[in-house]
């Protein structure tokens, strides 16, 4: 139903977290898999490809920075002429880092940020695109809740998720006429280590002086619609299968919300 | 047929033709069962040409045909109590087929089950 038989997919970040994910349930949706981190997520890497050769589909990793265009293009470049071609990119790779109010984020922090949440989205997409054939395809950028509203002490990271909105919205308007939609998702809170870390737990419960998980997902339950502390990988990756697939042929330049109702939520 | 909705009961307005349909058949091709309602009739200024019991009819057929089942009723969305009604009189009949098909393995149904026996064996399928 799902119509990615046999197709091919990449995923940047895809050593683990949600990334992992992604490979996973696009292997289980019949598709080939390219997935690509950095050189330190070498290890998350094979396991990764370990998983997605367990569902009987083809994966070829590429060690790449995102933020290095060169390293990118070649890693797409050989992977996508392995497995002779290409239908699907998933933006995934970003970081979320602590950043303060506005006027007191680190420099270095906010540079760090932008050039992969944002400009490796680009390299992403520009390496990603001019292998996707004339049967057209789906890109899809891994955005965030914090790509529609900003909240306080993120300006670097909010930034960067609402930066992606316009470049798929423009690549979208690029990209229609040859049949490639282009869409962002927007997860919530992600029950991956970007949010269930020691360091976020304080953040959230700076009432406690060691809090742990359940004291912090106490606060986030509070925070959603449903009464769940955040969502899981597996929720953003069955949305990025169905704006890939067929069911989705006529959905482009929209924003899909995965947030258990974190943005929905009023009082 | 797949089975993202088996044992699930769908509630569509609008059924007898265009989205509504499209929707009460896509529904019932992942499993669900439909309780499809629509006026059958001209509404006072809409222009385009009415739907109609016949239409309605065709979406149970196409619903059927998908391997579900589906309660067709005529009622007007802004009729309250008429849309009550209608909606109860298709959720007891979704009770029956759950009752009638316990296979399903619905907790629905499970939970529906007692009352279900109350109505007796009567299955209802489209109308």
């Amino acid at each position: 139903m799902t119509g990615l038989d046999d197709r091919v997919v990449l995923v940047t970040g895809a050593g683990g977290g949600t990334g992992a994910v992604h490979c996973r349930r696009f292997a289980e949706a019949g598709a080939h898999v390219i997935a690509l981190d950095h050189p330190a997520g070498a290890e998350g890497l094979k396991q990764t490809a370990a998983i997605v050769e367990r569902l009987g589909r083809q994966c070829v990793t590429g060690l790449a920075d995102v933020g290095d265009p060169g390293a990118v293009t070649s890693a797409v470049d050989s992977a996508a002429g392995r497995l002779g071609r290409l239908d699907v990119v998933v933006a995934n790779a970003g970081i979320h880092t602590p950043g303060g109010p506005t006027w007191l984020i680190d420099p270095a922090e906010w540079q760090r940020t932008l050039d992969i949440n944002l400009t490796g989205v680009w390299h992403t997409v520009k390496a990603g695109v001019v292998h996707i054939g004339d049967d057209g395809g789906s890109v899809i950028i891994i955005s965030s809740t914090n790509g529609l509203r900003g909240t306080a002490g993120t300006a670097h990271y909010t930034a960067s998720k609402h930066a992606v909105v316009g470049l798929a919205q423009t690549l979208a308007n690029e990209l229609g006429p040859r049949r490639i939609r282009v869409n962002t998702i927007h997860p919530g809170a992600v029950g991956t280590a970007m949010v269930r870390n020691q360091d976020t737990y304080r953040r959230l419960r700076p009432d406690l002086p060691d809090p742990t998980e359940a004291d912090a997902a106490e606060v986030l339950r509070a925070r959603h619609l449903l009464p769940v502390p955040w969502v899981e990988s597996v929720d953003v990756a069955n949305a990025a299968v169905f704006l890939a697939s067929d069911e989705a042929r006529y959905i482009t330049c929209t924003q899909l919300v995965v947030d258990a109702g974190l943005t929905g939520k009023t009082t | 047929m797949t089975t993202r909705l088996a044992g699930k009961v769908a509630l569509i307005t609008g059924a007898a033709r265009g989205i509504g349909r499209a929707q009460a058949v896509r529904f019932a091709q992942e499993g669900a069962d439909i309780i499809g309602l629509d006026v059958c009739g001209p509404v006072e200024t809409v222009s385009v040409p009415a739907s109609t019991p016949a239409g309605l009819q065709e979406t149970a057929r196409l619903v059927q045909q998908a391997g579900a089942r589906m309660y067709a009723d005529v009622v007007d969305v802004r009729d309250l109590d008429g849309l009550r009604a209608a909606t109860d009189r298709g959720w007891r009949g979704s009770v029956v087929w759950m009752w009638c098909a316990p296979m399903r393995g619905s907790p629905l149904g499970d939970r529906r089950s007692n009352s279900a026996k109350n109505l007796g064996a009567q299955c209802l399928t489209s109308t």
